[in-house]
Parts: C-alpha cells; structure tokens; sequence
C-alpha cells in the first residue's frame, strides 16, 4: 500500500497542475498576509483612539457624580455636553484567516447611559468598489483549495483506465480498499502541505508588516482551522474519488465534478442567502424611529405638562416635597429610556433572527458548514457581536451601579437619579471608575460553539467515504470498448 | 472521349465546390446542432433559466422597495418645504429616482442612500440616509441576473469550445473534416459560429424569462429602456464571445481533451473568480484610501470650527439687546422666543456674517468629500487595472454603465444636484432673502414687542409673571392659528424645483468604450492565436501523444 501512496504522490508532485495551483494558492497567502497587516494597523488605531477618547471624557465627568450619568445621556441629558460613548473591541489579531466577517470594520456600539446601545458603523471600505469576497484563509480554502483537490483528484481512477495503467494497480496484492486508500492519503498529503506552507507564509508576512502579534491561543486557532480544512477538503476528494469511479472518461468526471462544485460553494449559498434576505425582513431604522415616536408621543406630552411645575419650583419648596416633581420627572424620563431600548433590542433581535435564517440555509452545503464552522472557532463574525454585545451590557450594569453607589456615599445628594443638579457633586477617583474591557471568546467555547458544523462535515465525509470506496469496489478494470 | 469521361466522372463524384462560407455555414449548422443536444448545454442552460427566474424575482423585490422610497422621500420633502416657516429652514431634499433596468442589474444601486440635501451651508457630495434595505449578506456580491449570465453562460462557453478541437481530433473525425477540402479558418470559424450561435440562443432565452417575470410581476417596463437592454445584450454577447475564443485558444493549444479541460477550467477559474478578488483586495494596500470614519470625523471638525467662528462672531457683535419675552415650552420642546425691534436687528446683522461663514464652511466640507472620494475612487481604478486582462472586470462595468447602476450615474446625480444648488444660492441672494427678517422669523415685518420692558420671568413679581405666561400662551395660540390658515407661509412659487433626468444613453456608451475596446481586444487577440496555432495543429489521431 505504501508503494501506491509514494507512487501517486510523486506523480501529483511532479505534475503541472499541482504547481500551477501551488503557485496561485501561495501567491495568494501572500498577499493575503501582506494586505491584512495594513489593514489589522488601521483597525487598531481607530480603536485606539476611541478607547482614548472615552477615557479623556470618562476622567473629566469624574469631578462630579452627576456628570458621570448625565453627560453620556443624549437622549435627556440636559446637559450642552451630553453625547454618547463610543465602545469598541480590538480587531481579532488572527485578522487573516477569517477577516471577511470582520472587514466591515470595528466591532462597535454608541452607548447612552444607563444602557441603551445602538451599533456603530466605524466603517473602512471603499463604496467605489464592487463587492467582492475577501481574499481571507477561509476564501482561499473554501473556493480555491476545493477547486485544487478536485482538479488533483478527478481522473485518480478513471485516467488510470484510460491510461490503461489501472489493471497494474489492482494487480497488488492489496485490497481495493486499502488502493483507495492510499491514493486518498497522497492527496491529501499534498493538499496538508500546501495548507501548512500557505498558513505559514502569510502568517510571516502578515506579523513581518505589523499585523497583531499572535498569542499562544491564536497559533491554535490557526492549526485548529488547518485541521478543519483539511476535513473539508477531504470531502471534495472523496466525491471526486467517487465521480472517478464511475465515469465513463476523464472529461466527463471533471465535468461533473465541475458543476457539483458551483453548485456547493457559489450557486446554492449564493441563491439561499438571497431567498432569505428576501423573505424574511428585518426590523429598519425608519421603522424604529416610527415605533419609538408612536409610544412616546403620549409619555412626552404627559412629561411637557408637569415640565411648569418642575421648572417653577423653587429650592426650597423643592426639599419640603421630598423632591416630589423632581422624582416624577426621573421616573417618567427613565420610562422613556426604557421605550427606546426595548425598541432598539427589538431591532437587533430581528437582524439576528434573520442571520440565523441564513446560517440555517448555509449548513445545506459543506461549503457553508466550513463556512460557519470556520468562523465560531476563530471566535468572530456573528458569534463574536453577540459576546461583545453582552459584554457591553454587563459593563454598563457595573458601571450604573458604581455612579449610584458613590451618589449614595454622598449624604448632601437627593439621590434623584439620574436628573441633573439633584444628584452628588462630589468627585470621583477617575482610576476608580470601572472601564469597559473587551476579552475575546475564550478558546475552548468557540470549540463548543462550532461542534455542531465540524460534526455534520464529519458525518458528510463518512458518507462520501463510505460511497467512494463501494463504488471503486465495483469500478470496471478496462475501459469499455466503445 | 476518356478525357470528356472522367470529367463527367468527376463532376458526378464530387459535388458542386462549396463556396468559403458556406462551408462555414454548414459547419456552424453541424456544431450548432451538436451543441444543443449535449448535455452540458442543457444541463447549464436549464440552470441558467431557473436562476434568471429567480434573480429577476429578486430584482422586482428590491426595485419595489427602492421605488417605494423614492415616492416616500419626494412627499416628505414637500412636506418639509410646505412645513418650514423661515427661508433658512428651508433644506430641499433631492432623491435620486431608481434605476428601472436594476431588475436585471444591481450595480451599485443600493451600495448607496437615495437622499441629499442642499441648502446655504451644504454642498451636495454624500447621501444623508443609509441604503434601505439590510447590507447585503451575500459575499460574492448581490445576486443579480447579470452575475447569474457572466458566471454560468461564461462557464457554458468555456464548456463548449474547450473540446471543440481536441476532442475532435481525439476522436479522429477532425482529420476527416480536411478531406472535403476545407480551409483551417473555415473550420474555426464556423466552430465559433455554432457555438455563439447556441450561446445567443441560451441569453435569448434567458432575456425572454427576464421579461416574462418583469411583465407577471405587473411592474411598469418603460420603452426608453429598450436601446439600453439591447446594448447590454449585445456586450454580454461580446463577453460569452470572448470566452469562446479562449476557450478555443486552449482547445487549439492542446491535444487531448482531458488536458484541454484542466487548462480551461484553470483559466475560467483565475480570470472570473481568482483574478478579480486578488486585484480588488491587493489595491487596498497599493493604494490606500481613508475610511469614512476619518471623514467623518473630519466633518465634526469642521462643524466645531464652523460653531466657534459663529461664537466669536456674536461676541464681536457686543452685548444681545435684552430680548422680552423668553423660553416658554408650549410644546413638544418647542419654545417661543419675543423680539423687540431692536432684537431683530441684531440678530439679522449676526446672520449676515453666519450665512458668509457657512458658505464657506459648505465649501470645505464639499473639498474634505471629494478628496475623500477621489481617493477611494483611484483605489478602485487600481483594482480595475490589476484586474484588466479578465473579461469579466470589463463586462460587470459595461452593464453597470449601461443599465444606468453605475457609480458613474450616481455622480451624475451629484453633479445636477451641484448645480440646483448653486441655483438656490443664487435665487437666495437674487431676493435677499438672507439680509432680510424672513430668513429666521415668519413674524410680519415691524412687529412690535407685545411684552412691556422687563429682564425675564424671575425678576417679576408672581402675578405679573402668571400674566406674562398668559399673554405668551394666548400668542402663541394665535400664530399657531396664523400658519394653520396659511397668513403666514413662506413664497415657495418662485423657489427653484430640482428637476432631474438621469445620464442619457450616449453618455453612458462614451463612459463604457474603453472597456468594451478591451472586450474587443480580447476577443482579436484570442481568435488571432487560435488561427494562428491551429494552422500548425497536428490533427492526426496518431503520433505523439494520444
């Protein structure tokens, strides 16, 4: 069996289009890595400079309570200074693998205190062009890399039958399985090699250019990804293994093979996520904007009402009340906050709602699974905005629950919250205030999250072994006079 | 007598000499024939058609919801106008009408909001809303007819010219072809014939659908867009050609088909699908274009300075005259302020210098976009560029120009809207409407303080103050009641109306003459090698390699 294997791995080595696929395949690694450390850098300043912004405006609402509410509230933040926080994440440092579900640009939201977020579009891309897939690892494995293990693989049995060289073969004495075999393994040998080679050219470029520097978890990451693409590739191979069986000549097993390609990885993804986009809506901006105006038409006219006694009121009268209109006021602002997260929350479950959909639709074709396999195990694309989105939620509980409890420590303070010169005045220990922290997805849940693709790719691959090596059993020696 | 025979012999043996083309005639009719009863061509044609039905679904889909809100935007934008008060509330909103023929070709259609504003201190350069709809999910771009066409019948026509040759030779009929005395270009060329022939069929075909679905679907097909859909026909017949000739080119160059196969689907898959997304995304680094997101920040600045000169400008003014009358929340937030005379005035002489400033301050912003674009559009003609030996570069900007989907089209938007603009700046300045009272007030000229002089609500005594707020809500009542009536509306009769005609047909075919030169090119210079090559192509079954 190992003299088979050497055998067609020397062959597949030496032909001509293993090195014309090698070399497309490499060239574009490299540029692969070339063009993502430029854009890795821009990502990374643009955080940057947001994250130090939010610090400059986070240390100057530290000299008093209130500013630290009230200045981040522009929806009734009566203050000339109130504006919204701009959060981001850091780009993922493994940009180059699975960069086009990132390349829109920085994972980002507007937050309005108390915790009312809207995304942020931090874009960098060019309107000019047309749209085009990203040149990522997972473009070239999923696109190209398949369309190199069929054009490897396709004439395996039957340009040996015309060849006439297929009887020798068999004359083995090895089983029909084990020939199989062995031709599967050189394949996949080389494809190993070119994955390995390509990873570790562009991953040199890339941290040569100044791309990230890669942890630990980040270099697993990347081997976990060769490993699942080879998984995939090895698919393509036993299918066009199971094709070269049985076809009548080279030709048409390349053929075939051809159309079953564009089938899986271009038409039926393609096809399946326009359906989708069509038929199942999404919530619009102009349609939030309705909605929100709609309830809070009868709370704001409510509001304007009371707004003459609350304007009226002096000092004085004000304490004796216990701060009675003061607190009306608070109450009736923060029930309107409330209406306009429930009404963005119900936006963002819509789009996530409709990407479900699509992910559903994409797991028909191994294409897909790789696709959103690829994307859970590297921790990025949709799985990503949601881990940032709670993050995001559970720093602004903190951070709300820190304003109020340094109100409280100030006994002066009316507590009323969060309504401008009715809370504490004191100043804050600006290194005190908790800041907003992104962690990325840790490694062993993305391995949880994307267990499901790898296991349907798994069972696919099964199949299209089980299918090959039935139908080389009982593949024709010589080629059928015609 | 023998010689008299054998004549008569030889003319009965052989027919009548085929004239040149009808050779080509014939060979065409035999490839033509084969073509259509293959099963590559039916498999793919059939595909071709499903697919078409369903873009053209998705088109009508999209189409629907950009027509939808175009009519939305022309209503609110009468419906603002018709709202404002003061001339300088007084922002046209200009919408850019839908393209119909985005049905079958997407373009950059929605990459782009529909709205822009002009007014004293805006230059039109941007769209101010984001594109309706959800961003597109799909990474190869939008699903359209004219990819589904560039893919699938550019795949068809690498499929069915990558044999056309080799596979003959192979099966030993293409020397029997030169034993009827047929010229090498004859036969080349009535393969080419045959297998356009067939390819024209499958786009007819697949246009005719379009057209079936566009009709059921009871959207409204104008007749102007007849020339168009011609022209974008006949570039795609162009591009399927070219696609034919390259693959005949690898079809001449190699012996078997097998071969033949490899290098053509090597060749398909570089140039439609490699070549254009290396060049596109290789431009990035070569030449780099700004985010928007340094625009816009950008933008912010110059706002900033824009407010600070205002500032600056007020306090050179010295001291507001006292205004009677203050802020009074009558409404939703809006508050009604009470000038005297002198208040106005003042306030005019503030807004003179203001309208000076946000002129300029339109002007900056308008350079900061346009460098902003001029960059990113190199960008993009880099990638062009890089990209320029595959067909399909060329052909997605020829339909893109010629069903009016281009960015081409939307700067011809721009350009008008440029020029309504500077028309309003004009008519402004031609009434003086800046230098007059109604630019910030729709009171009556003259009008007098009904407030007697005092220095605001909280230094008078509690009952004055209780009939002061009185007296304001009674006036208000009554202005409210003023423009309900119409006493107060603005002379919108003589505002200039923005009127727009999208880029006529022979502009677009001037925009698109490089690219269909370089079609042209590529087809002379495929079809050159393969006469050249065949010509010394080897057709016997024997010899080396079979």
């Amino acid at each position: 069996m190992s003299a088979i294997y050497w055998r067609e791995l020397k062959e597949l080595l030496r032909s001509l289009r293993f090195r014309v696929a090698a070399c497309i395949f490499l060239l574009g690694m490299a540029v692969n890595g070339f063009v993502m450390a430029g854009v890795y850098r821009e990502l990374f300043e643009m955080h940057r400079e947001i994250e130090t912004k939010g610090d400059e405006r986070i240390r100057e609402a530290a000299s008093h309570v209130e500013s630290l509410a009230i200045n981040f509230n522009e929806i009734f933040g009566v203050s000339g200074q109130a504006e919204v926080l701009t959060l981001s994440a850091p780009p993922p440092k493994i940009l180059p693998i699975v960069a086009g579900a990132e390349l829109g640009g920085l994972q980002a939201v507007e937050w309005n205190f108390p915790d009312n977020v809207e995304p942020a579009d931090l874009g960098i891309g060019n309107q000019e062009l047309p749209v085009r897939p990203v040149l990522d690892w997972e473009f070239m494995v999923r696109i190209l890399l398949s369309f190199v293990a069929i054009i490897l693989s396709y004439d395996t049995v039957v340009g040996e039958r015309e060849r006439g060289t297929l009887a020798l073969t068999l004359a083995y004495p090895v089983s029909r399985r084990r020939v199989l075999l062995a031709k599967l393994a050189a394949i996949m040998t080389l494809l190993g090699w070119l994955l390995v080679a390509g990873s570790l050219l562009s991953i040199f470029i890339y941290l040569g250019k100044g791309g990230g520097a890669l942890a630990a978890t980040d270099y697993a990451r990347a081997g976990l990804f060769d490993l699942g693409a080879s998984l995939y590739l090895a698919i393509f191979v036993a299918v066009s293994l199971m094709v070269s069986s049985r076809a009548r000549s080279s030709v048409s097993s390349l053929t075939t093979l051809l159309i079953f390609w564009i089938a899986v990885t271009i038409v039926i993804p393609q096809g399946g996520t326009a359906a989708v986009q069509g038929s199942v809506t999404t919530v619009s901006d102009v349609q939030v904007e309705q909605r929100v105006m709609q309830q809070l038409e009868g709370q704001v006219n409510e509001l304007v009402g009371e707004m003459d006694s609350f304007i009226h009121s002096n000092p004085e009268e004000a304490r004796r009340e216990n701060y009675a209109s003061e607190r009306n006021y608070a109450r009736r602002v923060n029930q309107m906050i409330a209406t306009i997260k429930a009404s963005l929350d119900e936006q963002q479950e819509s789009h996530r709602r409709q990407a479900r959909v699509v992910q559903n639709v994409l797991r028909l074709t191994p294409a897909g699974l790789f696709q959103i396999g690829s994307e859970r195990l590297l921790g990025v694309g949709e799985t990503r905005e949601r881990h940032f989105l709670q993050a995001v939620d559970r720093w602004s509980g903190i951070y709300t629950r820190f304003v109020e409890d340094e109100d409280m420590l100030d006994a002066d303070s009316p507590h009323i919250f969060y309504v401008q010169n009715f809370m504490s005045s004191r100043a804050v220990d600006p290194n005190a205030v908790p800041r907003f922290k992104f962690e990325e997805i840790p490694i062993s849940q993305s391995l949880k999250n994307s267990l499901l693709d790898w296991s349907l790719l798994l069972v696919e691959l099964a199949v299209a072994l089980c299918l090959s090596f039935a139908w080389f059993a009982r593949a024709p020696v010589s080629q059928a006079r015609s | 007598m023998n010689g008299v025979d054998s004549t008569q012999m030889n003319n009965s043996k052989v027919k009548h000499e085929p004239s040149a083309l009808s050779a080509v005639r014939a060979i065409a009719a035999r490839e033509l024939r084969e073509h259509l009863s293959s099963a590559r061509f039916r498999l793919i044609s059939a595909t071709t058609l499903i697919l078409v039905a369903l873009s053209t679904l998705a088109g009508i889909f999209n189409y629907r919801v950009q027509a939808e809100q175009y009519r939305m935007d022309l209503a609110r934008n009468e419906q603002k106008l018709h709202e404002a008060t003061t001339w300088s509330e007084i922002q046209p909103l200009l919408v850019r009408p839908p393209a119909p023929l985005m049905i079958l070709n997407s373009g950059f259609e929605t990459r782009d909001g529909r709205v822009t504003l002009a007014s004293n201190s805006q230059i039109p350069a941007m769209t101010e809303d984001a594109p309706v709809g959800a961003p597109s999910l799909a990474r190869f771009g939008e699903f359209d007819v004219t990819t589904v066409l560039i893919y699938l019948l550019g795949l068809l026509a690498v499929l069915l010219s990558f044999d056309a040759v080799s596979g003959e030779r192979e099966r030993g009929t293409l020397a029997f072809s030169f034993s009827n005395s047929l010229m090498r270009w004859q036969i080349l060329l009535g393969k080419y014939l045959g297998g356009m022939l067939a390819l024209a069929l499958a786009l007819a075909m697949s246009l005719v659908i379009a057209i079936i679905v566009w009709l059921v679907s009871n959207v409204h097909l104008p007749g102007a867009m007849w020339p168009r859909i011609m022209l974008w026909l006949a570039a795609l017949l162009l591009y399927l050609s070219a696609m034919f000739w390259i693959g005949l080119l690898v079809s001449v160059l190699t012996r078997r088909a097998s071969t033949s196969l490899l290098v053509a689907m090597l060749a398909w898959f570089a140039l439609v699908l490699f070549i254009p997304v290396v060049a596109a995304f290789a431009s990035r680094q070569l030449a780099h274009a700004p985010s928007s997101y340094v625009l816009i920040k950008e933008i912010q600045n110059l706002d900033k300075e824009l407010e600070d000169k205002s500032a600056e400008f007020k306090k050179s003014l010295g001291a507001t005259p006292e205004s009677e009358g203050f802020a009074i929340s009558l409404e939703q937030g809006v508050s009604m302020n009470f000038y005297s005379p002198e208040s106005y005035a003042w306030w005019l002489k503030y807004y003179e210098g203001r309208v000076r400033f946000e002129r300029e301050y339109a002007q900056k912003v308008y350079q900061a976009i346009k460098k902003f674009q001029d960059q990113n559009r190199a960008q993009s003609e880099w990638a062009f560029m890089l990209a320029a030996v595959s067909p399909v570069a060329h052909i997605e900007r020829v339909s893109n120009e010629l069903t009016g989907t281009s960015r081409d089209d939307t700067y011809y938007f721009f350009e008008a809207a440029r020029r309504y603009q500077q028309t309003l700046v004009a008519f402004y300045d031609a009434n003086h409407l800046t230098t007059n009272l109604s630019w910030i007030s729709d009171d009556p000229p003259n009008t007098q303080s009904p407030f007697p002089k005092t220095s605001g609500l909280d230094k008078m005594n509690d009952e004055d103050s209780e009939k002061t707020v009185e007296l304001g809500k009674q006036l208000y009542a009554q202005v409210l009641a003023e423009r309900a009536s119409g006493k107060r509306t603005l002379a919108l009769n003589t505002l200039p109306r923005f009127d727009y005609t999208p880029q006529p047909v022979r502009r677009a075919l001037a925009q698109v003459s490089a690219s269909s030169c370089a079609l042209l090119l590529i087809n002379l210079l495929s079809a050159a090698a393969a006469f050249l090559k065949f010509r010394r192509y080897d057709v016997r079954l024997s010899g080396r390699g079979a």
